[in-house]
């Protein structure tokens, strides 16, 4: 499998920051790929608004630079939709693979990857953040704005987030990907505390639709890996993809999925069907023109966005819970990612009043012993 | 800058190497002209011998079809088009919006007489209100590139960015297939319906010609008692339907089931946009207390029927 970083054609290194350990490491790593220094970020925003496809000429791209601001956020979610409370970590930015639907596409300004080096602020301000909310549990991972594991190989950032929480008891932290790129993980001891999940989808979507990414069989491969060491691992069935032929493909997923992995280790599954802002519809006809996916019966949700029309979803997540269940996840707490208090009653037969509900249904479940 | 008198219709106005609008309407002009003469003398230069304009394209239309003899003008030095063509758009900023068909010929011109695509897209795009995007450039191009006739109704018309986007995403023989619908419609009405046919050709793979001459919509098409405007309403809901079979179901299904129910006129049941909520709202019209206590005994009334039920999900029956 390649790693993904060695797509990296190109770095930029803002002024200042060779002082940052994790930068001198990162270049170290990456070896022989040019070097820029620039003055700043917006440098390179400009630059790549003179190029035909920012976001594909992004991905070779990689930007070393501090983050001035917060490192924690709560995840942004959607408004007028059900949240679960999470916390997202933004280290590094953007991804090199190159997923049809992927929001990130539209949501960031910068189309480059960017690796914010500032690790000593970073920890600061998780003390400081972990300190204030010390009375509740707390969810939190890293692959909201980049998939967790794909630069891991040259960052090394999982041993470090790994040694960093493990001893932190109330709150789950969680690596997403969807890559291959477990080394690092499985160099490590195990905490109940720490999560590696894994997006999943059909293996035809996966080629299609999520350009770059390994194989989901690979992808479950990894998985059953990690959860041999000992971590608990947890699965991200989002988007949900309509297209001729989904039902058996998402059958076929789940059942290899239960036939590989341990259900009593998967700590969560989240569900989430396609949907996205209108404009990043016109981009993604513009970038994947053969793609057929934008084409099903989408409608504004209440937030604006494009999303399946609902007896739609409801017919979509009633098949896949009816999988889970019946190929060996019966146990396995499920939960909806923006979706509403409707879909959540029909489907799982639950009504979370509010995010802090559904938060605590997932972080108080009994913790799976690592082995 | 040189200032003359030239006899109007001694300018090559074929040579529309500097003109940005796609029409000149000059009938508000004219009287104007009638009165008080040209006060702001338009710009020419000379191209192989012939005057051409650079900036004053209806102060001249309006004075040839006045037949005046003789016109004050200003006559530019300026050899390189390039140059010479910030003066009309310079002017023009100064005064007015650009259209987006103004705003393409801008783009397309400057395209045209060698700017850079740096220089456009950093320079002259934020001056037209846009993203300073390479992408955006592109678009501004094939815009520009579209037929005389769209791009004259688009500019009257003032459509916006995303309609002529989408435009531009069909070949030609598309668009000539399509425009004669799309003029007829109100904007939010054209951009519906390009996208509907554009969404259900991808998905389908197939031309709009092939959409258009199949089914519901042919029979559209020949019905010669249609008005333009009404055959282009009808292809559009027909589109409309095709795109979103689903929703088009329910949305019938939910009609039926409240036109079973028999509501007096001044009782409206409406569904949440898209069936997306699972509340329905109930509209209530009334005159007085006495209209209100009545149709409040009628709602009790209908709430104990069985259809109600239906309205909050009208296949659970099957």
């Amino acid at each position: 499998m390649i790693k993904p970083h060695t797509q990296i054609k190109r770095i930029f290194i803002e002024k200042g920051s060779f002082k940052y350990p994790l930068a001198r490491k990162v270049l170290k790593n990456l070896g022989s790929v040019p070097v820029e220094v620039i003055s700043g970020e917006e440098e390179v925003i400009e630059k790549y608004n003179l190029l035909k496809d920012p976001v594909a000429e992004g991905k070779k791209a990689l930007l070393l630079k501090p983050l001035k601001g917060d490192f924690v956020k709560p995840c942004p979610c959607t408004p007028h939709y059900l949240g679960c409370n999470y916390y997202i970590i933004n280290t590094d930015l953007n991804c090199p693979m190159d997923c049809t639907y992927c929001i990130l596409q539209h949501y960031l300004d910068n189309p480059v990857m960017v690796s914010h080096v500032n690790t000593d602020n970073l920890w600061e301000q998780l003390d400081g953040f972990l300190f204030k909310h010390r009375s509740r549990f707390i969810r939190i991972g890293t692959g909201e704005l980049g998939d967790s594991l794909a630069l891991d190989d040259i960052t090394g950032r999982s041993k470090e987030f790994i040694a960093y929480f493990r001893e932190k008891a109330k709150v789950n932290f969680e690596l997403k990907t969807k890559t291959v790129n477990t080394d690092n993980i499985l160099c490590e001891k195990p905490a109940d505390n720490i999560i590696i999940a894994w997006s999943l989808n059909t293996e035809l979507m996966a080629e299609k639709e999520e350009k770059g990414a390994p194989a989901v069989k690979n992808r479950i491969e990894a998985a059953f890996e990690v959860q041999s060491r000992g971590f608990r691992v947890a699965f991200h069935f989002d988007p949900l993809i309509l297209y001729e032929g989904w039902e058996q493909d998402y059958r076929d997923v789940i059942d290899r999925l239960f036939t590989r992995i341990n259900p009593s280790g998967i700590a969560w599954i989240s569900i989430g069907s396609l949907r996205f802002p209108k404009p990043l519809k016109t981009l993604i006809r513009k970038r994947f023109p053969s793609t057929k996916i934008i084409y099903e019966e989408m409608v504004r949700g209440k937030d604006g966005k494009l999303r399946y029309f609902k007896p739609l979803r409801i017919k979509l997540y009633r098949e896949i819970v009816r999988a889970i269940r019946s190929y060996g996840g019966k146990k396995v707490p499920l939960y909806f990612c923006m979706e509403s208090n409707e879909i959540w009653r029909k489907i799982l037969d639950k009504e979370p009043g509010s995010k802090e509900e559904v938060e605590a249904f997932l972080s108080l479940l009994p913790r799976f012993k690592a082995t | 800058m040189r200032f003359t008198q030239i006899d109007p219709s001694k300018i090559d106005t074929k040579d529309k190497r500097f003109q940005i609008s796609p029409c000149f309407p000059v009938d508000s002009l004219i009287p104007s002209i009638k009165k008080t003469g040209i006060l702001n003398p338009p710009v020419l230069t000379k191209r192989e011998g012939k005057y051409v304009v650079v900036s004053g394209w209806r102060r001249i239309f309006a004075c040839i079809q006045l037949s005046i003899p003789s016109i004050p003008v200003f006559v530019m030095q300026e050899t390189k088009d390039l140059e010479a063509f910030n003066v009309p758009l310079f002017e023009n900023l100064t005064i007015r919006d650009y259209t987006q068909i103004e705003k393409a010929a801008v783009i397309g011109k400057l395209h045209g007489f060698g700017e850079s695509p740096e220089n456009i897209i950093k320079k002259y795009l934020p001056l037209l209100k846009a993203l300073p995007r390479r992408e955006i450039m592109d678009v501004y191009i094939k815009i520009d590139q579209l037929s005389e006739s769209i791009k004259e109704t688009a500019h009257k018309k003032k459509w916006p960015f995303g309609t002529l986007e989408l435009m531009t995403e069909w070949n030609e023989k598309e668009r000539q297939v399509l425009f004669p619908y799309v003029k007829e419609l109100s904007l939010n009405k054209q951009k519906e319906l390009i996208e509907s046919l554009f969404d259900i050709s991808r998905k389908r793979d197939v031309s709009i010609q092939n959409i258009l001459s199949s089914g519901e919509f042919i029979k559209v098409h020949k019905d010669d008692s249609l008005s333009p405007v009404q055959k282009a309403e009808k292809i559009h809901s027909l589109a409309r339907t095709e795109r979103y079979p689903s929703l088009s179901t329910w949305k019938n299904a939910f009609k039926k089931i409240s036109q079973n129910m028999d509501l007096p006129e001044e009782i409206a049941v409406i569904p949440s946009k898209f069936f997306e909520d699972e509340v329905i709202s109930i509209r209530l019209e009334v005159k007085n207390k006495k209209d209100l206590e009545k149709y409040i005994d009628k709602l009790k009334e209908l709430s104990s029927k069985k259809e109600i039920s239906l309205l909050f999900d009208p296949f659970s029956n099957d």
